[in-house]
């Protein structure tokens, strides 16, 4: 796979942008991405800009240091900079759009924000992810050609060996926006249902351990698959060595393409309590498979080692609060404001939020309240031994 | 008791760019030419290193009263000391008043790796003291893991924001938005949050946006050695 990346900044003009000005801007912006193969999109509006780069990260970064020297914009903001699986606007050399204010506001997802006609300096990558999903889904339909989703393979379920020592429960995450069954994850229990403990506790030395981490999340693929999973798929990852992470989601995706369920139905939760080596080696590992179409949550936030920095590190598609910042936080000073800085640093840049090991539907209320949307707990649903919850939470019993 | 190495402090301004006040001086350890703490630290071994912290402190009080008049003071605190004894801030404290200064002059640093070990015991031994009026600051905050988990054990007065969150913050997206959460934060638990190590204006400016009104760094004064300095106040953008 070759990488890819996006890098996506805002500015403000130092001069008066004609339509003229603007022509021939974009002409020569054409030229030279088509020659680095950048592909991307520039928004105008009244003197700021945001600009869409994408492409292999040499050339995008080279371009980018090109770009931020030009005299004609300033206070040039960084929004986005990460890996993708793949193009969002793979037909433009650099697709343009002048719009007002006003257009932007008709924009679902957008309208929040620009109705207050604000300037594009002023966006995060909240914002600016669902600016763009908007305009992917939306405005630029009929111009826009997303690539077809790979994913011909045939379905085959990979072989399970005759009486594997674990099995799996599933239990729900709920999006209440959406009010739906987003992902299951897969919990490790015994062949039976039972703790897994028994079975975990025949694998004596290190080796023999890591080799059944690395067959768990491949069983739990199979067995979803053969649940016809409808929803994604949460699969644990706790890595105690950068390239042990590789080769842990490169089976991720193998056994995921064979079973036919596509990459970005899968959620990597990455539990970093127990890394040992070089975090930033292992943070490249992540960002390299998430490029791949892999999601990567951050679990156990705000406890232990993950924290806020972790973010721009890892830059997560969504993370799971730690069980002892959920806990009665209706009635916590200080865990409700640890979570509403978390939940505002999560916002400005596009990342979700998991409120888990909800019980009580005190703590489901104060969560929502604060724009929480995914849940994950007894309150919603308990693991299911080899099933998958259908049912959405018999929300009447606890809402207001 | 072995014999600690020679030091003396500079001293750098806090500054409060609301009131136009020095807010306070942080004791900054050097050596005698103005060599770099580390030197200094480095001369002592671990089972001296609580002693040579707590003379630190009292060397500061003792040497700020003389250079001049009242003002408030940040000095550091290795958390270990705390755990050795008690005597790590009270001694401070009897200095302090020795020289005609009150307990809430002085605030107690501690970085936020130092902390995360032992977080509840240490929040008890911390605590204990807080009736004295002493304050206490968390430094580097945001350059460790820990972050805002702290802050659920541990309430401190005011959080220094670590200079790897500050450097050009200005053009950093994500940066910003850990900034803002961090503020959100401390704004909710009453917590004062310090920009430590602002070089540039631009950096002054997006901080001075976002309602941060303590400020410390280059941009307003360097540390200066047994000196008190004057502070230099950007102009508002």
């Amino acid at each position: 796979m070759s990488a890819l990346m996006h890098l996506i900044y805002s500015s403000a003009a130092t001069q008066v942008f004609t339509p003229e000005d603007l022509a021939a801007l974009l002409a020569l912006a054409r030229k030279k991405n088509a020659a680095l193969a950048v592909t991307g999109m520039l928004l105008h509006i009244d003197g700021s800009f945001l600009q869409v780069l994408e492409g292999e990260p040499e050339a995008v970064d080279s371009l980018f240091r090109t770009i931020s020297a030009d005299p004609r914009h300033t206070q040039i903001v960084t929004i986005i900079r990460e890996h993708i699986p793949r193009r969002a606007f793979s037909d433009w050399s650099m697709g343009f759009a002048a719009v007002t204010p006003e257009e932007l506001a008709e924009l679902d997802g957008a309208n929040d924000f620009f109705a207050g006609s604000t300037c594009l300096t002023r966006l995060n990558s909240g914002r600016t992810k669902k600016l763009l999903g908007a305009f992917k889904e939306g405005r630029w339909r009929s111009r826009l050609s997303i690539a077809s989703m790979a994913g011909s393979a045939a379905r085959r379920e990979p072989a399970l060996r005759d009486r594997p020592p674990i099995s799996f429960a599933f239990q729900p995450v709920y999006d209440a926006s959406e009010n739906a069954i987003v992902s299951h994850e897969a919990v490790v229990c015994g062949p039976d249902g039972g703790p897994p403990d028994a079975a975990l506790n025949q694998y004596h030395t290190a080796q023999d351990r890591a080799r059944l981490d690395m067959e768990a999340r491949v069983l739990a693929i199979g067995l979803a698959a053969r649940l016809a999973l409808p929803t994604g798929l949460t699969l644990s990852l706790r890595a105690h060595h950068a390239d042990q992470a590789a080769q842990a989601l490169r089976s991720v995706l193998d056994t995921a393409a064979q079973c036919g369920i596509d990459a970005d139905r899968i959620t990597i939760a990455i539990d970093q309590d127990q890394l040992i080596g070089d975090p930033i080696a292992f943070a490249s590992i992540i960002q390299q498979y998430r490029g791949a179409g892999l999601k990567i949550c951050i679990d156990h936030f705000g406890a232990g080692r993950s924290g806020l920095c972790q973010v721009e590190t890892y830059q997560p598609d969504s993370i799971a609060l730690d069980e002892h910042l959920v806990r009665d936080i209706a009635s916590h000073g200080p865990r409700q404001a640890i979570a509403r800085g978390i939940i505002q640093t999560c916002d400005d840049l596009g990342i979700d939020v998991i409120a888990r090991h909800v019980c009580l539907p005190a703590e489901y209320d104060w969560f929502r309240h604060e724009g929480v949307s995914h849940f994950q707990g007894p309150l919603i649903g308990a693991p299911k031994f080899e099933m998958l919850t259908r049912d959405l939470p018999a929300r009447a019993q606890w809402q207001p | 008791m072995s014999r600690l190495p020679p030091f003396t402090f500079a001293f750098q301004p806090i500054v409060n760019v609301v009131s136009g006040a020095i807010a306070s001086y942080e004791a900054l350890v050097r050596g005698p030419g103005g060599e770099p703490a580390r030197q200094v630290l480095t001369q002592v071994g671990p089972p001296d290193l609580h002693v040579l912290d707590r003379q630190l402190r009292i060397e500061a009080i003792r040497l700020a009263s003389m250079l001049g008049g009242p003002c408030n003071l940040h000095l550091n605190l290795m958390p270990r000391s705390l755990d050795l004894s008690a005597q790590a801030i009270i001694s401070t404290l009897e200095m302090a008043e020795r020289c005609g200064m009150r307990a809430d002059q002085i605030t107690l640093e501690i970085t936020e790796d130092e902390i995360i070990d032992d977080l509840k015991r240490f929040a008890e031994m911390v605590n204990t003291h807080r009736s004295s009026g002493v304050h206490f600051a968390i430094d580097d905050f945001g350059a460790g893991y820990a972050g805002l988990n702290l802050l659920a054990e541990f309430q401190p007065d005011a959080i220094k924001l670590d200079m790897s969150l500050v450097r050009g913050i200005e053009s950093r997206g994500p940066r910003q938005a850990i900034v803002r959460g961090i503020q959100r934060t401390c704004t909710d638990l009453g917590i004062d949050v310090i920009a430590e190590g602002v070089e540039t204006e631009a950096e002054y400016w997006w901080f001075r946006q976002e309602g941060i009104e303590l400020f410390q760094g280059y941009l307003f004064a360097r540390p200066e050695l047994r000196q008190m300095p004057l502070a230099f106040y950007p102009p508002s953008a």
